[in-house]
Formats: structure tokens, sequence, C-alpha cells
């Protein structure tokens, strides 16, 4: 496996190394072939998920944040690859090992859910079968009668009333809350590491999300699996995440724990997002929002992706090398040359 | 970026494939120009008298195989006349026919498929209990009989078969209809103060037009084959008057003395049935807004 | 002009549903089930809640967009719940509608200079230079370049699409625009830029909003009044201050606590409600919400309560709203960390700066030229 000397590859290296790392990621880069030419959805992403931790990966549609996730789990539609970087998973390295091995780990080491539960259930089996379905892709010694009564476990233990009875039902007899709880138990049954969650709650009713979000939270102490959660909602993060990175058109422009980078938004597209979303807590006069919007992959701005949205913007923004992480403080990254803004606007901090 | 530039260096195989690709795309514009030009000018086309008979030289091969005469490239049929003239000056009656059919069953077909999908209820209830009753007959069947009936004349073959093949295009508005009306911008229309009249024909008819325009081809390439078989069956248009099925129904009592009479129109049909499909391939393509202005 | 905009009193839309195959027994949905609530002219009055609970519905009924079940429906001091449909004709200029997908809501065959030119064809407003002018100056208003007119639907992002969709309602100069989950679809940053749109519209055109929205955050920024309907009814209605902090129907308690702050240092102490929303096609009995609700009694199983003035403009149904019920309530204030607060600050003067310069860019620009 080639290394793609990346400026602050070093830098992670060292936590990366550190035992209680689960998932690793260095200088991950995923194309795709379009039409336009091969683009790179993950450009040049370092992030490392702690044993038993919440790392949410936070940004807007087509940031990169989906094809990341199935980059770990070498899910990548046809016309894409992983390019460069290395995906370092409890000392094994997952990019280029054999689709054989993968399917071992993936389900049963690594499990993934997804925003839509409808779509990824099958119609045209019970909810039942699909659990011993998912048991017994792993482990074909288990006879289906103990499957069987280990997936009624698994849905009893997400949270599912009468599932005994329920265990027999279709997927469109079930409620969006209830279709995404059987989704959460399919992925746990088998006990994996790491539960890569892809915008979990995004299409539930708040109410139904709030429960979802206690389950996660509930399992996670229980087990101490590790959660990749994908999102966009910073209301999420905040209540869910240990660690977060913010990602802008396919690179992380911002990662550290939850409460460094909440207590010290540095990146302007951190901040941008943080003004940008509405308070239930307060009355907002206005909000601050960020203007223009993401670049398509195929007309990625030089530099600094996020410079033509930036309020900060200076010439040196445009130049290669001015997304460059820094270290503001420790294990926490910012890849703005114009960070922290007050020190280089002083004029306006007033 | 470095993604977007192109590479100077191309390998002349993409080159020359390229050259290939962009030729092969032309040849059914050629062809279809061939085709509109025989239907208008056939007379300028057309190398001998279509009517002209020889009992000498009647049944000849074509002319490039032993036996044939020089001047008669497809051979000569069972009356002595050239088989290519034939085919020339058939093809106005073939494409005249079939086209003015699809327009007659399209213009039917379309309007009852887009009041029945639109308004639902009893209308549409009466409208596919009506393309039931009609699709239970076979479609043959149906014209001889009628045709039996009025007589066969070149207008009322068109009207006929074109009465023959509405229930097809207004079973498919209809669907394309009810999947389009309950959209959201069908709603936007009626919010801003849209008519029946405005959204039918302005917003649902323009959303769907292209699945109507594409199968119209298609269907196109059936009304040849059903012109073709009518004219088989004697029920078309009337001898001498050349056409392709007539052809194809003459040869076919000398097929044992001469292959070429039923061969060449049986070929002509299958080409143009393939050149008509092709082009309602290329129009759904171009119908597109998706692919327009990137 | 003290009376209100609209009137909407005890409106109800039932559907007949099939729910058995075999015996085709009827069953009716009662999408909206009594619902009544005023606008009045420069408001926006909310209406919150969870999918299903009737709120998209309510909506096109205020517009006649459906027809109702019963009930009455008065527009600038006209009754317009029977009118035909030469009359509704003149009142649906004067109130108009945004969509939540802006993918579907906009006819892709059609060309953005198009769309927006129908309504004022529809109208018989001007001739075809004035209306030209029209539409460059709606897409002006929303923000959208001359050019864009002559582009398809799909040549655009989720926001533009939206903002073509508000110019598009905005062509007829509405007194009331419906704006139907107007932000869900979009990004955050996205979002943002199409509330202050909205919220900048409403203040220069002086426009009444309905705004139906399922997001109490957006809500808290957009609304001046919210009425929150859960299963077709609403249960609470109070201006905005007064219901986000002290609401007093539990479900919209419930609703408040559910929804997660960017603030990691805020936990929240929940109201956990049991249970996923019931189907309105066989709603609970009584109060809808008993089932999920902790301080149900028997009388809430039994009866139905009626929504009930509460003090401060706001009407509660509630059996135990004037009881002391104990819940934690949501904390007030920002939850933004001061090195945000002062960063975003900071982003703000920027913007009013570079604003200030383009101005005087444009002035300059309008003296010179």
């Amino acid at each position: 496996m080639t290394q793609k000397s990346s400026p602050y590859f070093s830098e992670l290296r060292a936590d990366s190394v550190s035992h209680d790392v689960v998932l690793s990621i260095a200088g991950l880069r995923t194309t795709f072939r379009t039409d336009a030419g091969e683009v790179a959805a993950v450009d040049g992403v370092n992030i490392s998920l702690r044993r038993g931790k919440t790392l949410a990966i936070v940004g807007e549609s087509g940031c990169g944040k989906s094809m990341l996730s199935l980059s770990i789990m070498q899910l990548l539609p046809g016309n894409g690859r992983v390019s460069d970087g290395r995906i370092d998973f409890e000392g094994k390295m997952l990019v280029g090992v054999p689709e054989a091995e993968m399917q071992a780990i993936r389900g049963k080491r690594i499990a993934m859910i997804f925003q839509e539960p409808m779509t990824s259930l099958n119609p045209a089996f019970t909810i039942g079968n699909q659990i011993i379905e998912a048991i017994r892709a792993h482990d074909k010694d288990v006879t289906f009668s103990v499957a069987r009564e280990r997936a009624i476990k698994a849905l009893k233990r997400v949270g599912i009333p009468a599932a005994e009875r329920r265990v027999d039902e279709y997927p469109h007899q079930l409620s969006g809350g209830m279709r995404q709880r059987v989704m959460i138990a399919m992925a746990l049954v088998c006990e994996p590491e790491v539960l890569i969650a892809d915008e979990p709650t995004t299409a539930l009713d708040v109410t139904v999300q709030a429960q979802i979000l206690e389950l996660l939270k509930s399992l996670q102490n229980e087990t101490g699996m590790s959660i990749i959660l994908i999102t966009h909602d910073l209301g999420v993060v905040a209540e869910m995440a240990d660690d977060m990175a913010v990602m802008y058109a396919g690179r992380i422009v911002e990662t550290g724990s939850v409460s460094d980078v909440f207590d010290d938004p540095q990146h302007p597209y951190t901040l941008g997002l943080l003004g940008s979303t509405p308070k239930i807590s307060e009355d907002a006069k206005r909000l601050v929002a960020i203007k223009g919007s993401v670049p398509p992959l195929f007309r990625m701005p030089t530099g600094c992706r996020f410079h033509p949205r930036c309020d900060f913007c200076i010439a040196e923004c445009k130049i290669e090398g001015a997304s460059r992480m820094s270290e503001i403080s420790e294990g926490h990254f910012v890849a703005c040359i114009r960070a922290p803004v007050e020190e280089n606007c002083r004029e306006l901090a007033e | 970026m470095i993604l977007t530039s192109k590479s100077p260096t191309v390998p002349n195989g993409v080159n020359r494939r390229r050259i290939v690709k962009k030729l092969s795309a032309l040849l059914p514009f050629l062809a279809l120009a061939v085709l509109l030009l025989c239907t208008a000018f056939p007379e300028f086309l057309a190398p001998k008298d279509p009517y002209a008979q020889s009992l000498i030289r009647r049944l000849k091969p074509p002319s490039f195989l032993p036996g044939g005469i020089s001047g008669y490239i497809l051979g000569t049929d069972q009356l002595g006349r050239d088989i290519l003239s034939r085919i020339i000056f058939g093809a106005r009656v073939t494409i005249i026919t079939s086209v003015l059919a699809v327009c007659v069953a399209a213009v039917v077909g379309t309007t009852a498929g887009l009041v029945a999908g639109y308004f639902r209820g009893r209308v549409d209830s009466a409208v596919v209990r009506a393309i039931d009753v009609q699709l239970a007959f076979p479609v043959v069947l149906l014209v001889i009989a009628i045709v039996a009936v009025i007589g066969p004349s070149l207008s009322n073959l068109i009207i006929v078969m074109g009465l023959s093949a509405w229930p097809q295009f207004a079973r498919i508005t209809r669907g394309a209809v009810i999947s389009v009306r309950d959209l959201e911008y069908i709603e936007a229309a009626r919010s801003i103060g849209a008519g029946h009249m405005r959204i039918m024909f302005r917003h649902i008819l323009r959303n769907i037009l292209s699945s109507i325009i594409v199968y119209a081809t298609f269907e196109m390439a059936r009304m040849m084959l059903v012109e073709a078989t009518l004219s088989f069956l004697g029920l078309g248009v009337q001898p001498p008057t050349p056409t392709w099925g007539g052809m194809i129904s003459d040869g076919s009592k000398y097929l044992g003395l001469s292959w070429s009479v039923s061969f060449f129109p049986g070929l002509v049909i299958v080409l143009a049935v393939l050149l008509v499909n092709d082009l309602g391939d290329r129009l759904r393509d171009f119908m597109d807004p998706y692919l327009k202005n990137d | 002009m003290n009376a209100p905009l609209m009137e909407v009193i005890d409106i109800k839309k039932h559907f007949p549903a099939n729910s058995s195959f075999l015996s085709g027994e009827k069953s009716l949905v009662r999408a909206v089930d009594g619902v009544s609530f005023t606008i009045n002219r420069g408001e926006t009055l909310a209406l919150v809640g969870e999918s299903g609970c009737g709120k998209s519905t309510t909506a096109r009924l205020a517009l006649r967009l459906q027809n109702i079940t019963s009930g009455t429906i008065k527009f600038e001091g006209m009754d317009i719940t029977s009118s035909n449909a030469r009359a509704l004709h003149d009142v649906r200029r004067r109130m108009q509608i945004i969509f939540q997908d802006p993918f579907a809501s906009l006819n892709p065959r059609m060309k953005v200079g198009e769309i927006l030119e129908e309504p004022l064809v529809i109208y018989g407003v001007g001739d075809a230079s004035e209306r030209k002018a029209r539409v460059a100056a709606l897409m002006n208003q929303v923000g959208l370049a001359d050019y864009h007119a002559k582009r398809y639907p799909h040549e655009f992002s989720g926001g533009q699409r939206q903002r073509i969709g508000i110019a598009r309602a905005l062509a007829l100069n509405p007194s009331l625009i419906v704006c139907d989950e107007p932000v869900s679809a979009l990004d955050v940053s996205i979002q943002a830029q199409i509330t202050n749109l909205l919220k900048d519209l409403q203040s220069s055109l002086s426009l009444s909003y309905l705004f139906i929205s399922h997001d109490l955050s957006v809500v808290r920024y957009m609304a001046d009044r919210v009425a929150v309907m859960y299963l077709g009814r609403i249960v609470e209605t109070a201006p905005k201050e007064a219901l986000f902090a002290d609401p007093r129907h539990p479900y919209t308690r419930t609703l408040l606590a559910a929804v997660p702050q960017p603030d990691p240092r805020r936990k929240p102490d929940r109201l956990a409600p049991m249970g996923d929303p019931p189907s309105p096609i066989n709603p609970p009995s009584g109060c809808h919400f008993h089932p999920r609700c902790r301080f149900a009694t028997d009388r809430c199983r039994v009866e139905a309560p009626a929504l009930v003035p509460a003090g401060d403009g706001r009407l509660v149904a509630c059996h135990r709203a004037d009881e002391d019920l104990e819940w934690s309530p949501v904390s007030q204030g920002s939850d933004m960390s001061p090195a945000a607060a002062r960063r975003l600050s900071i982003c703000a003067k920027m913007r009013a700066q570079q604003e200030v310069a383009r101005q005087h860019e444009q002035n300059n620009e309008a003296t010179g030229g």
C-alpha cells in the first residue's frame, strides 16, 4: 500500500498507533469515474475512531461523508474506488483486502445502518427472516431455531414491543421508527465492534429521533461498541458524539473533541454551520448564513475549497497548501490559515 | 485541477473509432432521407416504369446474379416489372398510410387518455371499458371486418388502421397522466390559478409527450406491418398500385421459381421498421430536457 | 384593517379508506378534524407537528386546493368555503403556496422564465415586454440572475430552485403565502439563506405567512404565533414567546424536549414519549395523545379535551392544563460558546462591510454610467 505523503499525516499517525483506537483512516482518497473525468469525492481524509466512543462526521450533502463510510465498508458504487490512503481496523489494513475477507468483516465486525429504513429492508421477507439471514451469513453452524431465538432477543433489545409476534411481520407493517429499530437490531445482532450510522434519524419524526438516539447511546454503553455517526445536524452531534470531524467538499476542515469544537470553533465553515442553525432556546434576529452553495465535484476551487464562500478569504487562501491542517490545541485540528479569525481581523473584533 | 485536463496524446485507435462512431450515428438519418425522397419523388428515383410489364423478362433474378438482366438491379416480378422501381413507388403508399394512421390513433387515443386520466371518475371508467372491449379483438380481424364492409380505399384504410390502434395510445397516456397529475408542480399550477385545459395541455401533456411520441414511432413500425399484412391479404391498396405488402403477397405464389420477388420488399420492410424504431430512441433522448443545455 | 386576513373555523377533512380487501369495509381517515385558526395581516402563523398530523392538508384546505368536508374559510373578509371556480380564481392570486420539494414542484419541461411568467399570463397581467420585466424583477428579488430565465429547473441546486418557487409565489403580489416545509429538504447553510430571504420578503412586501414545519427551531426563528397539531387537531396555540418559554400541553413539551440542541453541555431531560405516533385511520379515544402521555388520567382516555383559552392569548386542549405538572423546561438563552458568538459577530460585521462596499460600487456605477 502506497502512502500519500500528506503534510499532516505524521501528526496524526502518532495518534493512530495508540492502543485505544479501533479504526483509523489516513490520507484516504476515493475517486469516481464520471463523464467529466475522474473526480475525488473523498480527498485526503484522516480520522481516528476511539474504542467505545462516538465520532461524528458532520457536513452537508455532497461533502463526501457518505462516500467516506462506503469506502470503509468497501461498498462503493461500481465507478468508484479507493485510490489512495489506508484504513487500519484493529491492526488490519482494509484497503485492498480480497472481497471474501471483507465479507467476513462487513456486518460481523463493522456494521452499518442507513437513513431510509424502508428501502434498506426487503419488503418480501419478514423481519425475522432478514435478521436470521444476517446471523447465519456469518455463522453457518447456527440452527434456524437458535437463530430465531437470537433474532427475537435482538428485537427485544432495541425496544420493540411484543417481539415474539413482530418477528413474523413484514416491513410495511411497521412504522418508520420501528423499522429503524429493526435495522439497528439487524446491524447489532453479530455484536460488531464498529457501527457506522449514516444519517440514522434524518427520515424520522423528532420524537422518534429522540428515542432512536437514546437507544443507540444505551446500546453503546451496554456493548462498548464504537460508532461513526454521519449527520448534518449539529444538535445530534452535540448530543451523541465524543469527537467530531467537520467535512467540506471531500476534505476534513476541522476535527477535535466535541467540546473543543463547539467551545472554540475555528474554521469559517464550522462557524457558518453554527450560525446557520436556528436555535430552539433563543430568539435570533437574523441567521448568519453561508453564502453560495457547495461546488460540484468536477469544479472544485483551488487551495482551500471553502474560499469562494468564505468571508475571511484572502489571496493566500486560493493557492495549494491553504488547506493544511494545524493543531490549535491538543487534538483540535483546523485547516484554515486565517484561524483564529479574531486575530486576523483585529479591527472587527471589538 | 489535474483531473479535468485531458492528456494530449490520444491513441490513433480511439480517434478512428470515434470517426466510425460518428458516421454510424449519421447512417439512420441518411436512410431516412432516402426513404423520404422515395415517398416524395419516386418518379425521379425509380430507374424504370413500375407498371411496365414484359412477359419475356418475368421472374428474373437480380442483375448481379447469374441470369439477371442489366438495368434490373433487383430483378423482375411475375409480370416482368422492375422490383426496385416498384419498391421505390411502394414507399409512398406504405409511408403515407402508416404515418396518417398513427396520427389518427395518436390524436384520438391521447385525447381520450388525457381526459380519462385527468378527470378520473366516470369518464375514466367509460374510456377504460372502451379500451378493454377493443383490445379484446384481434386488430387484423377487426380491420378485415370493417374493410370488408365499407370497401378498401386508401382513406378508409387509414381511418380503420388509425382507429384500430387508439387504445394503446389511450392506455399509455392515461397511465402517464395518472403518474403526473398528483405531482407537486401540477398542484403548483392549480395554485397559480391555471384551468383544466391549461393544466392538461401545457403541464401534463408537455411532460408525457416524449413517451407518446416515442410510442408513436414504434406504433408506426407496427402500422407498416399491418399495412403490409392487409395488402398481403388483398384488403389494402388495390393492384396495380405497388405496395410492399402487396409485393410480398404477389411473390409468395412464385417462391419456388424466384425468391427475389418477395425477399426484397420483405427486407425493405424489416429495414424500415428498424429505422423507425431507432429514430424513436433518438427522439426520446433528444426530447429529454435533462440532456439539454449542459 | 383589524379584521384577520384569514379565518378558518372548525374545518374537517375526512377521506374514505379501504381497510379490508375482502370485505371492502370502508373506514374513515380524519386527516383534519376540526381545526380553527386566524392569520392577521403581516403575521406568521406556524403550524407545527409530526408527519401525518394533518398540517399540510390543513394548509391546502385553507387555500381551497382540496375540498373540505365541513367548516368555514374566510379570506380578506370573504367567505370562500363554497366559492365557485370563477370566484376562487380571483381570490387565488391573493394567496399562494411555496412547496416543500423544490425538485417536484417545478415543471421539468418549462424554462424558469416560462414558469415565472405563467401566473402573469393566466391573470392577463401586462403585455409580453411588461411581463418580461416583471419576471426579471422577481428573479432579482429572490437573488437569481437574469440569465437564469433561459434555463431548465434541473440545472439549479435545491436552494436556487426553492428561490424559483418563491418567485413564482410572489408573481401575483399575494397577501398570504403558505410555506409548506419550505426549507426541510435543504442543507443547513441553504436553509439559513432561504429563511433569511423569506423574512426579508415579509418585511419588504408586508406578507402574511402560514408556515408549515416539523422543525421547532426554524419555527422559533420564523413565527409570530405557533399552533401545534397532533392527529388532525390543534392541541395548543400561543404567541411564540409564550409557547417556547412555557408550553402547557404535554405534547408541546415532548416536542420541545425532543429537539437535539447544538450545545454539548446541555443534555436534555426528556419526557420520552412511548412509541410512535398512531395512525389517523384509527386514532385513540378521548385525547388522541393519551397513550403517549405520562400525565394521562382516566378522563383523558374517554373525553376529548376542548381547545380553551389559558391566558396570554394561548389556547390549550388538555384536561390538566391548569395543573402544575412536573417537568423540567427546555433551558432558555444562548447555547453558543463565547468564542463562537464572538467569531460569528465578526462574520456578520464582515458581511455588513462587504454589503456596504457592494452598494457603494453599485451607486458609483449608476452615477458614473
